[in-house]
């Protein structure tokens, strides 16, 4: 059996609008638990071991991503970092920024799936790009500091990706069609090349247009950055105006807040132009610094304090490389050959058909099983429930019944069973589910992870002497 | 009192309830906190889970921080004051804890529950809970007649013998016992283990274990036993785990696996995993600080 020590090795590669970077750390984990205690497994460090530099983000054109040149990107800062593809345990590849950009980021992954060893995914979708950026960021470690709540404005080339934490925990996210270049210009000849149809759409509620082939002023790069600026600022409020719902991402939606922001952080490549203030407009040829100088403007009086977050442009990287990856409980139960198992969707057992299993009810569940396989095209998906915390060992033999009958109507019988729960009760589970299975079959049964409905996971080799696993969750795969 | 504890939703049976009041002292004010609990004002149950969530000083510098702290701890904090004292609510709050403490070691384990786990019930030479409390050297051995039951009825010689005492919670035992030791002995019975007999002490301490072990010939003896109450958690049931006991057997002998409850871990998952550590410590034949997991 492949176990891994109590060491795992991370890469996180962000492929941006404007640029891309990646990370290579070490995330070590420990037995957090005292000795008279049952062991629980979590990660303790992350140490960030290599950064490679910030690279202009190869295109072939304005929506096409040049595989090739990122791939030998990669190679090189492998190649730099001294890794191995096969040294790589687990990571996670994002493609941010403008959703055109996204239209050949499969097949760029696959392409970059050799250098990315046996366990690192791909991973998309506006939300999940929020919170990674503001855990990446630091903005979450400083919400839990010093107990207060914390935005964090991830803004790009193409989006603003925003993540508010609150003494350690996630309030909220969104995702705004706001960055840097939405407009690009000649920086000699200042005649725009692009403009964003999204910042017309912005732009339209006030009246204004913005058109490629005219030369851009000052006043008209004020104008369109103050357009985004507004969205921005409006989207940390607890109601929303007309901009912020016209700008917000599709797939993503304005936040609703519980606790009002006190501090916000900028990252991404216009924080830069924010905290280093980047006096010149046309410095980048695009609208990184007018926008830096809008939303400065608009800062007083909005009732938060701005503080300067430990990364900034590389926030997405560092979130990619270090946050993705989550260990379950250490109470796990599993046959040992089905590791690595990659993008397994998850189906999410309704708190109904859950209350049915604890009394050895199955029917509802194999109908939604079905149901969600046949949707999905899929063959087999983890079984979320959320457990209990305190079941009772007749409930729990009826779940482990209910589960097994429903392995046997709805999945293939050589497709292992695996099964997630939120509380503690996975190993429980697990050996009275391989009481009745016997030994032949395959069962994976992991706790203390959480997943949503549409989720995907990503299990790895067990590490920690095979008593737990690491876990990826991620929301979307390309296509 | 101990109508405040019996509304946080615990499901303590009606006839123990009776019981206590003989017991418990505190039960004098329970008439008057059931009018209250009409009282249109509504009375907080100071011992849910929802007031202890909340937070009691007034007009906190960083109430979102105080809220995050008091999620992360059992622990009163947060509580306010008035002039150097605590504030009436808190006062109450940890007598009530208190009460249910008391509750938990001084109530015995219902009869109806070890008749339904089918636990013949043998006792130490302490004749009442007070004995228990102040005479441990008493708790560690057992009567004539429970070392005659012993060894007239029980399995001689079994690789495990697992057995269940009360120790200093009742609610422990009751809370947890009966999952725990149906997901354990099924568990170490697929493996073909040969198990010894399990039945109940009462007044028993953890060392009572060496004298258990020496009677039926365990290799290994395992006994589940309540934990002096908290109060934070009243049920607390932990594992005590000894190869090869005898009386007068080193503590340091011992593995433990303990914060069995519901807040803690619950007793089917602890029971998964012991039973795994019990055949890892049978294999090392070792427990205690020898035994390396």
């Amino acid at each position: 059996m492949n176990f891994k020590g109590n060491e795992v090795l991370s890469v996180g590669i962000d492929i941006g609008t404007t640029t891309m970077s990646m990370i290579v750390s070490r995330l070590e984990m420990k037995n957090t638990a005292a000795s008279y205690m049952v062991p629980e497994v979590n990660i303790t460090s992350k140490n960030i071991i290599y950064r490679s530099g910030i690279y202009m983000t190869p295109l072939i054109s304005r929506t096409m991503l040049d595989g090739e040149k990122i791939s030998q990107v990669i190679a090189d800062e492998y190649h730099k970092a001294g890794i191995k593809p096969s040294d790589v345990d687990t990571g996670a590849v994002i493609v941010t920024g403008e959703s055109a950009l996204k239209e050949n980021a499969r097949v760029l992954i696959e392409q970059l799936s050799r250098f990315a060893g046996d366990f690192v995914v791909s991973t998309a979708g506006p939300d999940l790009e929020s919170i990674i950026a503001g855990r990446g960021s630091g903005a979450e470690e400083f919400s839990k500091k010093y107990g207060c709540t914390v935005a964090n404005l991830d803004i790009g080339g193409g989006t603003t990706n925003i993540s508010v934490f609150s003494c350690g925990e996630l309030l909220g996210q969104t995702c705004l069609d706001a960055g840097g270049r939405l407009v690009i210009y000649d920086p000699a000849s200042r005649r725009i090349s692009y403009v964003s149809k999204r910042l017309n759409d912005a732009a339209a509620l006030y009246g204004a247009s913005f058109s490629e082939g005219s030369i851009a002023d000052e006043l008209t790069l004020h104008r369109a950055a103050g357009f985004l600026a507004d969205a921005i600022i409006d989207s940390l409020r607890f109601s929303h105006r007309e901009i912020t719902r016209v700008t917000t991402t599709s797939g993503s939606s304005p936040l609703v807040l519980s606790d009002p922001v006190q501090y916000v952080s900028f990252s991404g490549g216009v924080a830069d132009c924010y905290y280093n203030d980047i006096n010149d407009v046309y410095t980048y040829g695009d609208l990184g610094p007018a926008l830096a100088q809008e939303l400065k403007k608009r800062v007083p009086g909005e009732g938060f304090t701005v503080i300067r977050p430990t990364e900034t442009i590389r926030a997405t990287v560092v979130g990619a490389g270090t946050y993705m990856t989550n260990v379950s409980g250490s109470t796990i139960s599993y046959n040992e050959d089905i590791f690595p198992i990659k993008n397994l969707s998850v189906l999410v057992v309704s708190p109904d058909s859950e209350e049915l299993l604890y009394r050895g009810e199955p029917g509802k569940l194999i109908e939604e099983l079905r149901w969600y396989l046949g949707q999905s095209q899929q063959d087999n998906a983890a079984i979320c429930i959320k457990g209990k915390e305190k079941i009772s060992y007749g409930e729990l033999r009826n779940l482990a019944e209910s589960l097994l009958e429903t392995d046997r109507s709805a999945i293939d019988r050589a497709l292992p069973l695996i099964i997630i729960c939120e509380n503690d009760m996975a190993k429980a589970l697990g050996m009275v589910i391989r009481r009745s299975a016997g030994i032949q079959k395959s069962i994976l049964c992991l706790d203390r992870i959480k997943a949503r409905s549409g989720d995907y996971i990503d299990i790895g080799y067990p590490v920690m002497d095979g008593i737990a696993v690491p876990v990826v969750i991620k929301t979307l795969i390309f296509g | 009192m101990k109508a405040l504890g019996e509304a946080a939703g615990e499901s303590a049976p009606a006839p123990e309830a009776e019981s206590v009041r003989e017991n418990d002292p505190a039960s004098g004010s329970m008439e008057s906190s059931r009018e209250n609990a009409d009282d249109p004002e509504g009375l907080i149950d100071l011992t849910s889970a929802e007031y202890k969530a909340g937070i009691q000083l007034q007009d906190p510098e960083n109430e979102l921080a105080l809220r995050a702290m008091r999620r992360a701890t059992t622990a009163r904090i947060g509580l306010g004051r008035a002039g150097n004292r605590p504030s009436t609510r808190a006062m109450l709050s940890f007598r009530a804890d208190h009460a249910m403490a008391k509750d938990a070691v001084m109530k015995p384990v219902d009869q109806k529950f070890l008749d339904r786990m089918g636990l013949h019930t043998v006792v130490s030479k302490c004749g009442d809970i007070n004995e228990h409390l102040t005479r441990p050297d008493l708790g560690r051995q057992l009567t004539d007649e429970s070392i005659k039951y012993i060894e007239e009825n029980c399995v001689k010689n079994p690789q495990i013998q697992i057995y269940v005492s009360d120790g200093l919670s009742n609610a422990a035992i009751e809370n947890n016992a009966e999952d725990l030791l149906s997901i354990l002995m099924e568990g170490l019975k697929d493996q073909g283990i040969k198990l010894g007999t399990p039945f109940f002490v009462k007044y028993g301490r953890v060392p009572t274990m060496d004298k258990v072990s020496e009677l039926t010939g365990a290799e290994l003896t395992c006994v589940l036993i309540g934990e002096r109450p908290g109060l934070a958690a009243s049920d607390s049931m932990s594992a005590y785990i000894t190869y090869g006991a005898y009386v007068g057997i080193s503590e340091s002998s011992r593995t433990v696996v303990s914060n069995i409850h519901k807040n803690g871990i619950q007793p089917v998952e602890a029971g998964a995993y012991l039973s795994e550590l019990l055949l890892k410590i049978l294999e090392a034949k070792k427990s205690g600080v020898e035994f390396k997991q």
